[in-house]
């Protein structure tokens, strides 16, 4: 098999997708706590800031988000490398409907446990890093995953700024061996077992980490709870 | 513990279907592969031209991502040297044309899914492109140029040594640019408008492209300049490229290049697209 | 910044526009049909069927729509399915995916029903496609559409992958315009902002629905 040949290129594209995704997503998720944190401020401008980063990119594309930073930026003077330049694209991105997940989490947890913290003598930054965010992060934790698949899967927009990605490798495989349907073929299923891998290893550590235990596959909620649930759960991107 | 059980089962069924896909592909193609040496001469491929008459259209594909070869005018209208064969394949045919916009990369897909009947963007001849689809005789004959920003020291190719260089996907630049320096980092992009691009917004240090494309990316942008003008690599003979096996086809499209290139229409096009005078003898292309 | 450029390019980008809210529609349509479907069948715990669905699921929600597109638009020939154009390649790449989202907001759901009420609705003599009719769908619809429309929110931005294979969008719009003038930052806000023309009003329905599921 003439593509198999390109098997090392599609493992070094496999590995440029996951460390994309991982940076991505980490820095995604620093941006979505703070967001978050914004929106839930009493400081108006700082509301305002976090809504309108939250609107823009929700509701437009990340591909067009992708050409404005890497062909786009450098007309204001700023040249970024196609890595990097999908990596802040992506967390950008992501950060906005992490922003959302959180927040969403943050109300679910009731305020008399602030204000008993409060009372106890806790200050405003342990009060959330000791009270509200252990609790709010069983909330959250199963969209948080969501979305760090749906990064993954977003990584591949990245072959159109020329990284040889997942999606990029077989791009080109496709073009030097002209057998298109096995060389995209062989990315599929390398993607298919990195977001298995991925909702595996979480549902792994959603077992541990958590006490009790969270399900995170097979979560079976009711009524309102279900609801919320799935209005956090936007899905495929 | 009975949901661990279960996700188990349907990610093994995934990846189960998954290699189906992979399965299925192999045997399509290989399938496929045998049915155009065996069905595919024994008549129906002889009447291609005759479906494409009574079809009423022929489809085309074009880059229109590579101007002066292909664009899309301002009204919205494809233009460019490439498409003045594309119309005159349809004339030739006596049918409407439906010009299918499409790019290097998908340029041998579009003909050996049937999508397109003939494509015509600035298609090189390659020993190893014509294992998989039929080339007319040539219609252009052109070189490669090395091209930068004005403010670029790159001046040989030794130069490229670690620098990034723009190229397409499916693009013959790609190894151009290996063997004139396989030191050089590659940039492939989705098409040659893209690819300008980069190297417009500094997000590529060079550009190995085909001449006559560097030649307009120069003259409509002052910040870029020729450091090599024709002289990266072999010379390159664009064909019009039509499905293996379609002999009745491959000979209507030879018809319309020689007619193209014998009746002087190349050479005014060449003059029309390129603002310059063709620097070659259409006539003598074949004989090459 | 090229603005003047961009104004005279303003027909091309109308096309465009239209040509992404047609593919948008239809998408739109194809995928909550086709989601809807699946979730039926996903609930209705028919042997076969079930693990044949997951299968789909898993495989159209674990990679990436852009590759799907790729696979499908060349593949479809591949496997002898001829005639599949630009525009019914990603239609059917489109629906596949987001129908896979679609039915597990349905199917989730349906589960909000309490299954006493299917019960209850098949001892009183109504079929089971009553039942389906009459008793689940008119309780989903409520707790089901806020997320629904999160979904088609998604699917407008997703049209943009269409520019990939040539479709003639916002996005590849676009890009012919910075091809004639130049200006790629310009050029782009521009084209973002006609998504948002399009994606904000949903928002404005998606979170007007939330509010109204809540309160019921």
């Amino acid at each position: 098999m003439e593509v198999l040949a390109y098997f090392p290129d599609y493992l070094s594209g496999l590995w440029i997708t996951t460390t994309a995704s991982l940076l991505s997503f980490a820095a995604a998720l620093v941006l979505g706590v703070i967001t978050a944190v914004f929106r839930r401020s009493g400081i108006w401008p700082l509301k305002v800031i976090g809504a309108v980063y939250v609107e823009v990119i929700r509701n437009t594309p990340s591909l067009v988000q992708i050409f404005l930073i890497f062909f786009g930026l450098p007309s204001i003077g700023i040249h970024l490398p196609a890595f990097e330049a999908g990596v802040i694209a992506l967390a950008i991105n992501g950060g906005a409907y992490l922003a959302e997940i959180i927040r969403a989490g943050l109300t679910k947890v009731p305020s008399g446990q602030f204000e008993a913290a409060r009372t106890l003598g806790l200050g405003r930054t342990d009060t959330f890093f000791h009270v509200v965010f252990p609790q709010a992060a069983r909330y959250v934790y199963p969209p948080v995953i969501n979305e760090f698949i749906q990064i993954i899967l977003a990584t591949s927009l990245l072959s159109t700024v020329a990284l040889n990605e997942l999606t990029g490798t077989a791009l080109v495989v496709n073009s030097l061996t002209f057998q298109t349907l096995v060389a995209f073929a062989v990315a599929l299923v390398l993607y298919l077992i990195l977001t298995n891998v991925v909702s595996f290893a979480a549902a792994w550590l959603g077992r541990r980490m958590f006490h009790p235990p969270l399900q995170l596959r097979q979560e079976r909620q009711h009524g309102k709870t279900l609801l919320k649930r799935l209005t956090i759960m936007a899905g495929g991107r | 513990m009975r949901s661990t059980k279960n996700n188990r089962r349907s990610v093994s069924l995934a990846i189960g279907v998954g290699a189906a896909v992979l399965g299925l592909t192999l045997s399509g193609c290989a399938a496929s592969g045998g049915d155009s040496g065996g069905s595919g001469s024994a008549g129906a491929s002889d009447s291609v031209v005759q479906q494409i008459k009574d079809r009423g259209t022929v489809n085309v594909g074009v880059c229109l991502t590579s101007p002066p070869y292909g664009l899309i005018k301002s009204d919205g209208d494809p233009d460019g040297f490439d498409v003045t064969i594309a119309k005159k394949i349809a004339d030739d045919l006596g049918v409407k044309l439906n010009i299918i916009d499409t790019n290097n990369a998908s340029r041998i897909p579009e003909l050996q899914t049937g999508k397109a009947d003939a494509v015509v963007c600035t298609f090189t001849i390659t020993p190893e492109r014509q294992k998989e689809v039929d080339f007319t005789d040539p219609y252009m004959v052109t070189g490669r140029s090395l091209v930068v920003r004005k403010d670029s020291d790159i001046k040989t190719l030794e130069d490229l040594t670690g620098r990034t260089v723009a190229s397409t996907k499916g693009g013959i630049s790609v190894q151009i640019i290996n063997e004139a320096n396989p030191k050089a980092k590659q940039q492939p992009y989705d098409n040659y408008a893209q690819e300008v691009l980069a190297l417009q917004q500094g997000q590529a240090d060079a550009m190995i492209e085909e001449s006559n494309l560097v030649a307009q990316a120069v003259k409509k942008d002052p910040n870029l300049k020729v450091v090599i003008d024709g002289d990266v690599g072999d010379k390159s003979y664009f064909g019009i490229g039509v499905k293996k096996d379609r002999p009745e086809l491959l000979d209507e499209m030879n018809k319309v290049v020689h007619d193209f290139v014998d009746s002087g229409e190349a050479a005014d096009a060449f003059t029309k697209y390129f603002e310059a005078d063709p620097t070659f003898q259409f006539q003598n292309l074949d004989k090459k | 910044m090229g603005w003047a450029g961009i104004w005279e390019s303003r027909e091309l980008l109308l096309l465009g526009f239209w040509f992404t809210v047609i593919l948008t529609v239809v998408t739109i349509i194809t995928s909550t049909v086709l989601g809807f479907i699946v979730a039926l069948g996903r609930t209705a715990h028919i042997p076969i069927l079930g693990p044949i669905l997951r299968g789909y699921l898993e495989l159209f929600r674990g990679t990436p729509l852009l590759i799907q597109i790729l696979f499908i638009y060349f593949g479809s020939a591949y496997l002898n399915f001829t005639g599949v154009t630009v525009f019914a390649a990603i239609v059917i790449a489109m629906t596949l995916y987001y129908g896979a989202y679609v039915s597990e907001i349905f199917r989730a759901g349906f589960e909000s029903v309490p299954y006493g009420q299917q019960e209850a609705g098949r001892s009183l003599g109504l079929s089971r496609f009553h039942v389906i009719r009459d008793v689940i769908v008119p309780q989903t619809v409520t707790i089901v559409r806020p997320p629904l429309v999160g979904q088609y929110i998604s699917l407008v931005k997703g049209t943009a992958l269409a520019s990939v294979i040539g479709y003639a969008d916002l996005v590849r719009q676009g890009q012919g315009i910075i091809d004639r003038i130049g200006s790629p930052f310009a050029v782009f806000l521009v084209v973002a902002a006609l998504y948002f023309v399009i994606s904000y009003p949903m928002s404005l329905i998606e979170r007007h629905l939330e509010k109204r599921t809540l309160q019921a």
